[in-house]
């Protein structure tokens, strides 16, 4: 059994972000589901960060982590108001209802 | 560019175990990267405002002012100079000229 | 007279008609029916008096014109030019012309007097003489195309001049699509010599005819002068009805008399027979052309003269007699005799007009019954008709000293002298025709003029206007001065010009400049200035040939058939029935083409209409198109879903595509161990 390299590191990343964004379409009901995969989308890139400063040894990488999730988080937020407003409107978060722009 | 070596294990860094993660980390921030740190954090302020800005719900039973309104008013809006006829002392009906002059009078403006 | 023409001179001859071809179609209400009588036939007068000074001129002072008066466009080193040509040809041409339609103008005066359309007409005739004469004063070739088609225009204006009449709107149509297909090989002739040539001017082409003979056709080894020649002649087939083109002709009767003789006998259908004599230097270096030219009058002259044997209608009787004649002066062109083709044509003019013009007077006098069925014996109620009528007969048929013997004589004569493949046919073609010539003159003429009168009790009532039998009297009686004096005044040359004119036209210096003939090629003209010795001379040398002797058979046998045995002939066509229906129907000729070339063209054009044009170009072009957009659009639309979470999915993975485009070299290097 060998030490954990930056390519299953990497693997790992890939996986979380396929995931997530499987989890984007694949939802046809809630949209904090939504809002959750997309907050797991900005997961998966910071955990691929992580692991080129860890094993490039340059702790430029880390930093970034830090400014991306404090834009996930505001992003968060807003998203979660949006949402609360539109539940004050619509009286759902079906995202299948949301097609008014539908061609 | 070179292939990365995604197989081999991860070099050892002396300095993390010298100084330990958290701190290099902290020296970074606080010291090449110290203006995005102000900017995110006006980025998260800026955010809470938004979330509030789109969320927030007023009571409907609240009985506080609205300064801004109590600033903006003028005299015109209040008072209203009317040309009367003068009081004139009548030894047969005292009581008449009080009442004709309240209908002169503005009544005081209420919240 | 001066030796030299002046430009100005020459402009007012075909200027004052058409001036007075304005006033009275524009301003006919105003200047009322004298005024645009008055004022066309002042136009046509100072024509003809013009016409005549430039003759003399011409004539007697060897004068001569070949300017340019303006150049209207220059298009490449093209020059398109209004300019006037003037020898001997055109100021023969000038005279006729201007003669004949000064006649006729007089004519009209009594024949159209009841006719709404007074005006107008006179208007178109006047036109139509400018037309006639810009087309014979050119000296380019575009001028020459503007005066045919001109001319062919106030004709088709003319046939149809009782527009109101179904067939002769028929007529007109007809006429002018016939010509049509005739001014398509004129324009291809013209083409062809403008494109080597380089020029439009007759002089300039004629000067280039030479090394034009050695050139041949493109993708062919036949010489190109063969080729435009041929186009050439074809557009005069069209206006000078030859066979093929020549079914307009007699539908052209259906037009007021008066134009009859102006355009169908005198001037249109003789631009041909000038253009061809025009081209005299380009048609010699041909002999192909000139065979073709031959055998095609050969036809002509032959067939239409049986056509004209078992005609009723007296216009249409003379109608066959002038395609007839046409086919003779287009073989003596053949023969490269152009000047004695031109010597008929002039001769033609006279008498042929003079015939159409009795045969106006007759119809006015028989309240316009055209049937020669229902006439007989008018020559003791129509004097002057009747001897004006005499008089041309028998200078149709050669009488000896008149003015068609020596035109006519003249083109057998040259005929036998001639050396290309189709001379024995056209031989035969013209001394026979002179029987058949005599024949049925004579017989229209028996018919109407002597034997019993049929016009009390009509025989065969038609369809043309007639008074019905209410008991009056519908004896014809004279027609007023102003139809006869035309008559007595074309029957004058009749009689006289050919024995005044043989010589300097045919044998002189008239007609030397304006025609070439290569002598040694083509001998007919030597040969017959050897012959000559004189008009007298020829005159009693006539009364021993053979053509002499074939007219008098065809006189006395009409005499026979039509006064003495009436029976015979009408035994005769039962005999010979299948052949007379043949003939009835004009060798099925306007059947073809109504048939086959009429409604083949219209399913053509239906075809392409329905097939090509809205199956193909509507349908599937424009409304496919539009279809098509539609139906991709909708496709497209499908794409947009409305769901935010579709639309984050297609960007991505565009990202993702891209992404893998652009770094695909890098990838594969990238995990290297």
């Amino acid at each position: 059994m060998g030490s954990i390299t930056l390519g299953h590191v990497l693997s790992l990343g890939a996986i979380l972000f396929a995931l997530s964004v499987i989890g984007i379409f694949l939802n046809r009901r809630n949209l904090i589901v939504l809002l959750m995969a997309i907050e797991l989308m900005l997961l998966a890139v910071n955990l691929n960060f992580v692991a080129f400063s860890h094993y490039l040894g340059d702790m430029t990488g880390q930093v970034f982590v830090f400014f991306i999730l404090t834009v996930a988080a505001a992003e968060s937020a807003i998203g979660l108001a949006i949402l609360v407003v539109l539940f004050r409107n619509r009286a759902s978060i079906n995202v299948e209802e949301l097609d008014t722009l539908k061609g | 560019m070179s292939g990365f070596r995604v197989s081999q294990a991860a070099p050892v860094d002396p300095r993390l175990a010298e100084y330990g993660n958290t701190r290099l980390l902290g020296i970074e921030i606080y010291t090449h990267y110290l203006y995005p740190l102000q900017l995110a954090a006006v980025l998260l302020f800026v955010a809470m405002v938004a979330a509030l800005a789109l969320t927030l719900r007023k009571r409907k039973d609240v009985r506080a002012m609205d300064p801004g309104l109590q600033v903006r008013v003028k005299r015109s809006d209040r008072v209203r100079i009317v040309q009367m006829a003068p009081e004139v002392e009548d030894a047969a009906a005292p009581e008449a000229p009080a009442a004709e002059s309240s209908p002169g009078q503005s009544p005081k403006g209420a919240a | 007279m001066a030796a030299e023409l002046s430009s100005s001179t020459l402009l007012a001859v075909p200027l004052a008609p058409l001036a007075g071809a304005i006033i009275a179609g524009f301003f006919g209400r105003y200047v009322g029916r004298r005024g645009s009588h008055a004022f066309t036939i002042l136009g046509v007068l100072i024509s003809f008096i013009l016409s005549a000074l430039v003759l003399k001129s011409v004539a007697l002072d060897g004068a001569r014109f070949n300017q340019t008066i303006y150049e209207w466009m220059v298009i490449g080193g093209l020059k398109m030019e209004i300019g006037f040509m003037v020898d001997g040809l055109t100021a023969m041409m000038m005279c006729v012309v201007t003669f004949v339609s000064l006649m006729v103008h007089l004519y009209t005066i009594g024949y159209m007097e009841d006719d709404p359309g007074y005006q107008r007409f006179f208007s178109y005739i006047s036109l139509f003489t400018f037309s006639m004469l810009m087309l014979v004063m050119s000296n380019n070739f575009l001028q020459l195309f503007f005066g045919w088609e001109a001319v062919g225009l106030v004709s088709y204006l003319l046939i149809g001049f009782w527009f109101k009449k179904p067939s002769a709107i028929f007529a007109n149509m007809k006429a002018f699509l016939v010509n049509r297909v005739g001014d398509f090989g004129f324009i291809l002739g013209i083409g062809l010599v403008v494109a080597y040539g380089g020029t439009l001017n007759y002089t300039e082409a004629f000067a280039k005819a030479d090394e034009l003979s050695k050139l041949t056709f493109p993708g062919t080894d036949w010489m190109l002068l063969t080729a435009a020649c041929i186009c050439l002649f074809i557009g005069a087939m069209g206006k000078s009805a030859q066979f093929p083109l020549h079914v307009w002709l007699p539908d052209s009767m259906e037009g007021p008399t008066p134009i009859s003789a102006l355009i169908h006998a005198a001037t249109m259908v003789t631009a041909g027979i000038f253009m061809v004599a025009r081209m005299s230097p380009l048609f010699e270096l041909s002999d192909t052309a000139l065979n073709f030219v031959m055998v095609i009058g050969a036809i002509t002259a032959l067939f239409m003269g049986f056509l004209g044997i078992i005609q009723n209608d007296i216009k249409r009787v003379v109608a066959y007699s002038t395609l007839s004649q046409l086919g003779y002066m287009t073989v003596a062109l053949g023969a490269s005799a152009y000047s004695v083709a031109v010597f008929h044509l002039m001769t033609h003019a006279f008498f042929k007009a003079l015939l159409f013009l009795a045969a106006g007077s007759v119809i006015m006098g028989m309240h316009h019954d055209q049937d020669i069925r229902n006439m007989g014996g008018l020559r003791k109620h129509m004097p002057i008709t009747w001897i004006t009528a005499l008089l041309g007969s028998l200078a149709l048929i050669g009488t000896p000293l008149f003015a068609g013997f020596y035109s006519k004589d003249s083109i057998i004569m040259a005929v036998e002298a001639s050396n290309l493949p189709g001379t024995p046919f056209a031989i035969f073609a013209v001394v026979a025709g002179v029987f058949v010539t005599a024949f049925y003159s004579f017989r229209m003429y028996f018919l109407v003029f002597h034997g019993k009168e049929r016009f009390h009790h009509k025989p065969f009532p038609g369809e043309h206007e007639h008074h019905p039998d209410d008991g009056e009297d519908h004896t014809p009686h004279e027609s007023p001065w102003v139809v006869t004096a035309p008559l007595v005044l074309l029957a004058i040359p009749s009689v006289l010009i050919g024995y005044m004119t043989i010589q300097p036209m045919l044998f002189g210096e008239f007609l030397k400049d304006a025609i070439v003939v290569d002598a040694a090629r083509h001998p007919a003209m030597a040969h017959l200035a050897g012959e000559f010795h004189g008009a007298v001379a020829m005159a009693l040398h006539g009364l021993q040939t053979l053509p002499f002797w074939l007219a008098l058979a065809g006189v006395v046998v009409a005499w026979w058939f039509y006064l003495q045995q009436p029976s015979i002939p009408a035994a005769i066509g039962r005999a010979l029935a299948p052949l007379v229906k043949v003939l009835e129907n004009k060798y099925y000729m306007d059947a073809f083409n109504e048939k086959v070339l009429a409604a083949g063209s219209r399913a053509l054009g239906t075809g392409l209409w329905k097939g090509g044009d809205a199956t193909l170009i509507d349908g599937m072009i424009v409304n496919g198109s539009a279809r098509a957009v539609g139906t991709l659009a909708g496709l497209t639309r499908l794409v947009q879903t409305g769901h935010l979470y579709w639309y984050a999915l297609v960007m991505l993975l565009g990202v993702f595509g891209f992404m893998t485009w652009r770094l695909w070299p890098h990838l594969t290097g990238l995990f290297g161990q």
